[in-house]
């Protein structure tokens, strides 16, 4: 049987070398395990809520304290469930009883701009939220307008934790397809097969809550400089279902991107960058890396061509597996950032540009009706 | 001993760990039923005795279409149920938001089983709950296969996860004695942090018939590392617990060959071994080649 080629004469050496670039929470994270002694609380305990605190619980035992959900019916049954843990309908009580050196926020988008406000002013010295931040760029702003020195806000943007996607990174920056001339792009889901009113106080749909992961990578790869052209359909909600656009980049290139999450093929998520250069190209998905080259290099395991697989990635690693691996290396990345007192890689200073584009994007949408 | 073969359903439904672009190749090869029972009559050629399976509304259509017009081929299967299929329940909580979805599982249940559900409110028994959960999601397939062949019904990797997480090990033996008592089959546990579970049940005092864990080459979805679950596989192995290794292939990045190999080493520690195909010729294949090197 044949089996996924690397094309690589010995991928085991290649990654053991690669790794501790590609992923050096992994390196840290034995020096800094023995040392944590973090109280953590989480605000929001619905499916992303559930994942955050069992990576961590998995990770460290015990080390989330406390739930804060607004929803009787759920804190009441998690209480008589899970005695291992305080639950909370009241952020600010959970703050004075528990006071929690980390917060996560994983609440419906509406609500994160708030509770992070509130956490900020009661000097919480590090947040996390889950992505999107907040629901545009003018929040973000002030959010960063009143954080206070050793304040961290770190964003769940999660893809920017997954090791395929920071090995085509380290690869566009070395050069190994030459000068990038276009880009082709997608994030597409089978999330809303049916009609929902979940997302109408948003006023905001597909861009926001998934499309904003692609154009975080996109930001992060090309440096992004503005929208082209934009354009958006209903299909069973009343804000975007599928959202079209074109970016540019400062060098003048061309990126094209989708965002729908009603697409039946795909059952779960799916982000996909393609990358022509001048030197070759480069396709790269949560699953998979596939480069081809005009030259060799030492990225490519000192040739033109890989192939390389989520499985030749996740060799052993991360530490705990619940969902996907790059949620969990980004929590790992949270807790190292704290121990250091470092500003996270995903703050919500660097992600400030993805949050700009995303707005900018909406507003080009609407004028193009 | 590896004492069964087991065939998977993943490709059945459209997963693959390797890209979602093999899976929804190989959902097309399998998008009728006919091609189905294809692949599941090779296996069982090749010598494969069992199915494993989760609830997915897809393996019930088969299961029901086989006991309507194949039920020899039922009737030789040995089952491994895993509950649930946590992918249609985030999708829902996407759409409905987790209360939401949470009232319609508990509606189902109320639907199901009135009676139980009122005792288990009136007591604020939420273990209770999640029992009649287990055997709401398994009812329908208990129906239609041979009672003596449902072997075991195992929580999905998720629930696994999540139990060890918020320590809910009174929630844990619940489970387990509604499996065994109520449904008359093994208990069993799917995890991918096979390394932090056996230090849990250790821990808690808990005997589970069956534990499932991904096991290959690579190290691929082996927790807490490489080294620490291979040490957790063979001391649970050890001492009786029934082993079933899962994604041998690494998601299709290493050989059959490559597989067998790795996979000898924990022959005495191992019950069975699962694999997943599209295509009824390596359904075979596949099954022959690993009960000639692993029996």
């Amino acid at each position: 049987m044949n089996s996924a080629k690397t094309g690589l004469v010995d991928d085991e050496t290649f990654m053991q070398e690669l790794i501790p670039s590609l992923c050096p929470e992994v390196v840290e994270w034995e020096r800094y395990v023995g040392g944590s002694d973090l109280k953590v609380a989480v605000v929001g305990f619905g499916k992303m809520g559930l994942l955050h605190s069992g990576i961590l619980n998995l990770l460290i035992p015990g080390i989330v304290r406390a739930v804060v959900d607004r929803s009787f019916f759920l804190t009441f049954g998690a209480s008589r469930l899970i005695k291992s843990l305080r639950f909370y309908r009241d952020v600010s009580k959970m703050l004075n009883d528990i006071e929690p050196d980390v917060v996560y926020v994983t609440t419906p988008t509406s609500s994160h701009y708030p509770i992070l406000r509130d956490l900020l002013s009661n000097g919480v010295k590090y947040v996390f939220v889950e992505k999107p931040p907040t629901l545009n760029y003018e929040q973000a702003r002030y959010l960063v307008s009143v954080k206070k020195p050793g304040q961290h806000v770190m964003v769940g943007f999660q893809k920017r934790y997954a090791l395929t996607f920071r090995h085509a990174k380290l690869l566009i920056d070395s050069g190994v397809v030459g000068e990038v001339l276009r880009v082709n792009s997608y994030v597409r889901s089978g999330d809303i097969l049916e009609p929902t009113s979940r997302f109408d106080v948003l006023e905001r749909g597909v861009l926001l809550d998934l499309g904003v992961h692609l154009i975080d990578l996109l930001t992060w790869f090309f440096k992004v400089e503005h929208v082209v052209r934009a354009e958006s359909r209903s299909v069973y909600t009343r804000v975007d279902d599928v959202f079209r656009a074109e970016l540019e980049t400062g060098d003048g290139v061309k990126i094209f991107l989708e965002a729908s999450w009603t697409n039946p093929d795909y059952r779960v998520p799916e982000t996909y960058i393609e990358v022509y250069g001048t030197l070759g190209a480069m396709k790269v998905t949560e699953d998979y890396l596939k480069v081809s080259s005009e030259v060799e290099h030492p990225l490519l395991g000192g040739g033109r061509e890989i192939a390389l697989y989520k499985p030749h990635y996740y060799r052993g690693i991360p530490p705990v597996n619940l969902a996907d691996p790059e949620y969990t290396i980004e929590n790992m990345h949270f807790l190292e950032s704290t121990h250091g007192g470092r500003e996270p890689f995903t703050s919500i200073e660097k992600i400030s540009k993805t949050m700009e584009l995303v707005d900018e994007l909406y507003r080009e949408a609407r004028r193009s009706g | 001993m590896v004492e069964e073969i087991l065939l998977g359903d993943n490709p059945f439904l459209g997963v693959s760990h390797l890209a979602h672009e093999k899976a929804r190749d190989e959902r097309r090869e399998v998008s009728k039923l006919e091609a189905k029972v294809e692949v599941v009559k090779a296996a069982l050629e090749g010598g494969a005795s069992g199915f494993t399976f989760s609830t997915h509304q897809s393996n019930l259509e088969l299961l029901e279409y086989m006991s309507r017009h194949y039920p020899e081929v039922l009737a030789k299967l040995n089952y491994y149920i895993l509950i649930p299929y946590a992918q249609g329940y985030v999708r829902r909580a996407n759409v409905y938001g987790t209360v939401g979805l949470i009232k319609t599982v508990l509606r189902d249940i109320v639907l199901k089983h009135p009676a139980d559900f009122a005792t288990s409110i009136l007591t604020l028994n939420v273990n209770r709950l999640a029992s009649l959960f287990i055997g709401m999601e398994a009812g329908p397939y208990l129906k239609i296969l041979p009672r003596e062949r449902v072997k075991a019904i195992l929580l999905h990797e998720v629930l696994t996860e999540l139990l060890m997480a918020y320590d809910l090990a009174e929630l844990l033996s619940e489970l387990k004695k509604y499996v065994e008592k109520k449904l008359k089959a093994g208990f069993g546990l799917e995890t991918r942090n096979i390394g932090q579970l056996k230090k849990y049940l250790e821990e808690r005092g808990i005997h589970v018939e069956y534990v499932m864990t991904p096991m290959n080459p690579l190290g691929y979805q082996m927790a807490p590392s490489k080294e620490e679950a291979e040490e957790a596989i063979r001391e649970l192995g050890k001492r009786r617990v029934k082993i079933i290794a899962i994604n041998i292939l690494a998601s299709g990045a290493v050989t059959l060959e490559e597989s067998i190999r790795y996979l000898g080493k924990f022959r005495t520690r191992m019950y069975a071994i699962a694999y997943g195909t599209a295509k009824p010729h390596r359904a075979k294949e596949n099954a022959l080649l690993l009960s000639q090197c692993l029996f």
